[in-house]
């Protein structure tokens, strides 16, 4: 896929786009294992951490939405 | 007695018994374990068994481990973890969005690094704590669809991933003025046939420190200082397409997922345990702030530089960032920090990725059919356990 002629730069902002995709996925993940006092024991999440993780994997899932509902729309030659 | 108590639970008791005495504890599945390690060593890696101190880990996964992480070992996990971002992919999109937007990302920027703090400080502790990796945690957590599907989208990124290096491998080269076509290829056949490559991947680390010169182009190259702290500080946000298509690939380029379960996968292999955590705890936060730091002040001395000149079209392009340090030489300098940090990573991730399958396919049968071309594709990574060695991963790593 590399060696495909060309913008590089625009392959490389492309394939750190689809991450940006996944990011807010496993990001809920985490956030879930991290909230689960029968793993981590005494070590859970806080209230406090909890609110402030969860809203930041909120904040970047929704951007990560966005981007993804622009792309499909341009594909479909909607937007 | 010990599978009565709750797996978490178990850990903390082994956590404090003898290694030695908790490796054979460890497992309530001791007959079945058996087995895997039989087949495991009738594929010739009984040796490292023997060999290294106590550990939770079964000796071929030690070695496999160790593989990953001995290069790295005198940093912290945390350090590592969060710089591997900034490699091909990373160094791309900050000089984009320097390029395209000046300063005004920068703000985004601060927001990605709590969203990265927090990410990376979650994992460690989930690594600390139970000593396992995440990809393990999620199989145990959640239900085998779920598992399976967050594997399947840490695939779909991280071939992603794999691709930018290569791509980023490609670009560096360009600047040398060798032809993509020839380099690129060059590049795969190298990393297919040689497999390992232990010193050159030394020297790519050396390469890859060419990007701290970035700090020292920002003040030298004396950027807006006032834009500079206003657009950190105060929150905004373009409602534009481009915009958002960077802003995401920010996120995605900062917060890489692979970056999560490296730092997971380091804490617990080194055996990082609660007592050890607080220290671990500053090393994961240390680490992400510091990358960040250098990602800031690569969007800032490319805004510097060509900042308002629109999307930014070349490596070439991309490097005059750093004519303040090392004025002709800059597109050097660039071309030796991006090989550096692409190769680097093109090592790496293909290697993070095996893991996460390996042990994902560990979980059923019917699974390990499904992905079963991934070992041609994870074939072109280097050091990756060869299709021989393939089953006896799948084995060993079914019982940690």
């Amino acid at each position: 896929m590399a060696l495909a002629p060309g913008n590089l730069i625009a392959l490389l902002i492309n394939t750190q786009v689809l991450n940006g995709i996944v990011t807010p996925i496993i990001l809920g993940f985490i956030l879930v294992l991290a909230n689960r006092p029968s793993l981590l024991g005494d070590a859970v999440n806080g209230c406090m951490f909890r609110k402030l993780a969860a809203a930041c994997v909120f904040a970047v899932g929704l951007l990560a939405a966005f981007v993804m509902v622009q792309l499909v729309l341009g594909w479909l030659g909607v937007a | 007695m010990l599978e009565e108590l709750g797996r978490s639970q178990r850990q903390e008791l082994l956590a404090a018994l003898e290694p030695e005495a908790a490796a054979d504890a460890l497992d309530p599945r001791n007959s079945t374990a058996g087995t895997h390690r039989g087949v495991s060593f009738a594929d010739g890696e009984s040796s490292d068994a023997s060999s290294g101190g106590p550990h939770r880990l079964s000796g071929a996964q030690r070695l496999r481990r160790r593989r990953l992480v001995g290069l790295f070992g005198v940093l912290g996990p945390g350090i590592i973890a969060a710089n591997a971002g900034n490699d091909a992919g990373g160094i791309a999109t900050y000089a984009s969005v320097g390029s395209q937007f000046g300063y005004r990302m920068l703000f985004v920027m601060v927001l990605v690094t709590v969203a990265l703090v927090i990410a990376q400080e979650m994992s460690a502790r989930l690594g600390a704590y139970t000593g396992e990796g995440l990809v393990s945690l999620i199989r145990e957590q959640f239900s085998l669809r779920v598992g399976a599907f967050a594997v399947a989208c840490l695939l779909v990124a991280n071939v992603g991933l794999v691709v930018s290096e290569f791509a980023g491998i490609g670009a560096a080269f360009e600047l040398f003025g060798v032809s993509r076509y020839v380099s690129i290829a060059v590049a795969i056949w190298a990393v297919v046939t040689l497999g390992s490559y232990r010193y050159a991947e030394r020297v790519f680390l050396l390469l890859s420190l060419a990007f701290l010169a970035y700090p020292v182009a920002v003040v030298l190259g004396a950027p807006a200082w006032n834009t500079v702290v206003a657009d950190t500080v105060f929150p905004h946000l373009l409602a534009t397409r481009t915009f958002m298509l960077l802003a995401v690939a920010l996120i995605g380029t900062t917060v890489t997922p692979y970056m999560q379960l490296y730092q997971a996968a380091a804490v617990a292999d080194r055996g990082i345990g609660p007592d050890e955590y607080p220290a671990e705890r500053i090393d994961a936060v240390a680490g992400s702030i510091f990358a960040n730091l250098i990602s800031m002040a690569i969007i800032v001395a490319t805004a510097a530089a060509i900042g308002g000149s629109g999307a930014l079209a070349s490596a070439k392009q991309a490097a005059t960032a750093l004519k303040p340090v090392a004025g002709p030489a800059a597109t050097a300098l660039f071309g030796a920090g991006l090989l550096g940090a692409s190769a680097l990573a093109a090592a790496v991730v293909p290697l993070a990725t095996a893991y996460a399958l390996a042990k994902a396919v560990g979980v059923e049968r019917s699974v390990s059919r499904r992905f079963s071309e991934a070992p041609l594709f994870l074939g072109s990574a280097p050091r990756l356990p060869s299709a021989r060695r393939w089953p006896s991963l799948l084995a060993t790593s079914s019982h940690c």
